[in-house]
């Protein structure tokens, strides 16, 4: 008797250990849920379609560690969709103006009045549904309390899981949910780009409704971005696009063509920082202007750099490929290398793009 | 008085203006060393017209023709040259030296790739409305290019 219920205690204790296990299996093999999305960040995405505000901002952008570009802008912004920033840069740049009225943009010289127009952005998916969860898995949220222009303020900062691309610092007004400043720090932890306002006045909602576009303006159209269907793009490349193996966490939101240009853009988010890559045919990889060779084993590669963001150009399988983003230079060169690197252009390939370039 | 010899050809052939032909006869009036001379020309003019026009002989095309074949022949590249520019080419091939010109970079320089990266980014909502409009417009972060003075564009 005693010998059967050691033997019904060893069978209890074996399947109590076995379905222990096989919990710490099932919790292991779950995919990591991301945090929930602290609530100053979703006041920052709904703010700039509920808040009526005018103020004065600072921008400033470093192009490399020597070189800095920055402008005043007077900010009217009354929503929906009316956005008037008229921008004075600290320098010898001439004076611009930009107005985002529903879907149009327009873009202006205050003294001489010409400029361009053209659509305000590209279509974009909803934020919250599709880019949210993208952004929580990739960028650690880190919030505190502050104060900016006496008012209360709660501090954002958004650190990369992968240490290849910035860390973004926002400082969200708590009652409006505008951000009243913004850094933007590259992986060495050296500032890019900073935002702030120097002035801020909440206004009523509808504050700008009859506001005009200046009537004696000369405008010409700027090329168009439309997106690119399966076709288009076939058209375009003569076959499916390349699979570009882009760096960890970003996922494609959209393709398009710029004007009828034979280039097509696929854009790639991580929630947070945008990545474009350009592709078009061709076997030799002429590079953009600007732009320094580097060797690798498989074959050369083009690499440029301007702020946070970084160059990348290539030739693989007959096909020209650029990759933009805010993402370090070793770790673009690791995307293009896992995508593949054709080899160095033989003769007759670079005979080949020659004749092709004397045929208008 | 100076004398007018080398006009007295084209007076005869009636290709000087009429204000030349006009002081050329009033010189031949007064001089007699030019009436001479264009005498003598005239005379030249006469006597060709006198000689009878003959055709070619039936020959001389397929001569003329052989004899430019041998020229062409005789100057023929020797073979051995064309060996070693074959050879040349086989090394170059082989070494992949440059021979050809780089094609021309892209129409676009760097920038317009920023650019267009900028302005996707720009639709980001949680892109700041100012730097990236700043952005968007002025990469690479200089006056805006399609605004610069130009002949189309003052």
């Amino acid at each position: 008797m005693l010998r059967r219920a050691n033997v019904a205690n060893q069978v209890g204790t074996a399947l109590i250990r076995a379905v222990a296990l096989w919990g710490l299996v099932a919790a292991l093999a779950t995919p990591a849920r991301a945090a929930p999305a602290p609530a100053p960040l979703l006041q920052v995405v709904r703010a700039q379609a509920a808040v009526a505000y005018r103020g004065e901002q600072i921008v400033v952008a470093w192009n490399g560690a020597t070189r800095a570009d920055a402008s005043l802008v007077r900010i009217e912004h009354d929503p929906p969709a009316w956005t008037r920033l008229d921008y004075v840069p600290l320098g010898p740049s001439r004076r611009w103006t930009v107005i985002r009225s529903g879907t149009v943009e327009i873009r202006f010289d205050p003294l001489q009045l010409t400029g361009t127009t053209g659509r305000a952005g590209v279509d974009e998916d909803d934020f919250e549904a599709a880019r949210l969860p993208w952004l929580l898995q990739n960028y650690r949220v880190i919030t505190a309390q502050d104060a900016l222009l006496g008012r209360k303020a709660t501090r954002l900062e958004l650190a990369p899981v992968a240490h290849d691309r910035p860390t973004h610092r926002l400082t969200v007004d708590d009652e409006t949910g505008v951000v009243l400043r913004s850094e933007r720090a590259g992986p060495d932890g050296s500032l890019g780009e900073v935002t702030a306002f120097l002035k801020f006045e909440i206004m009523p909602v509808g504050w700008r409704r009859g506001a005009v576009i200046p009537s004696d303006l000369h405008l010409t159209p700027r090329e168009p971005v439309r997106a690119a269907s399966a076709a288009d793009i076939v058209r375009v490349l003569g076959g499916p696009p390349a699979g570009v193996a882009v760096p960890a966490g970003f996922h494609k939101t959209g393709e398009y063509l710029t004007g009828d240009g034979p280039v097509v853009q696929t854009i790639y988010s991580d929630g947070l920082s945008t990545l474009v890559v350009y592709e078009r045919r061709g076997s030799v990889a002429s590079p953009p202007q600007g732009s320094q060779v580097v060797a690798t084993p498989s074959g050369p590669i083009w690499v440029q750099r301007l702020g946070l963001r970084t160059l990348v150009h290539w030739s693989h399988t007959g096909r020209v490929l650029t990759m933009v983003g805010e993402v370090s230079r070793p770790s673009l060169l690791a995307a293009a290398e896992r995508t593949g690197i054709a080899s160095a252009p033989r003769l007759w390939d670079r005979l080949l793009a020659w004749l092709q370039e004397l045929i208008p | 008085m100076p004398h007018l010899t080398d006009q007295l050809s084209a007076y005869l052939d009636g290709t000087l203006t009429p204000e030349d032909a006009a002081a050329v006869a009033s010189h031949l009036a007064e001089c007699a060393e030019c009436r001479g001379t264009l005498d003598d020309l005239q005379a030249v003019r006469n006597l060709l017209h006198t000689v009878p026009s003959r055709a070619p002989h039936p020959s001389l095309l397929p001569r003329t023709l052989a004899g430019l074949g041998g020229a062409a022949h005789r100057r023929a590249t020797p073979w051995w040259m064309i060996a070693a520019a074959g050879t040349a080419l086989g090394l170059a091939l082989l070494l992949q030296v440059r021979l050809l010109p780089t094609p021309h970079p892209d129409r676009a320089e760097g920038a317009w790739y920023f650019q267009q990266h900028a302005v996707f980014a720009a639709a980001h909502p949680m892109s700041d409305v100012a730097l990236a409009s700043y952005l968007s417009g002025v990469l690479p972060y200089d006056v805006l290019r399609e605004w610069s003075p130009s002949p189309q564009n003052p």
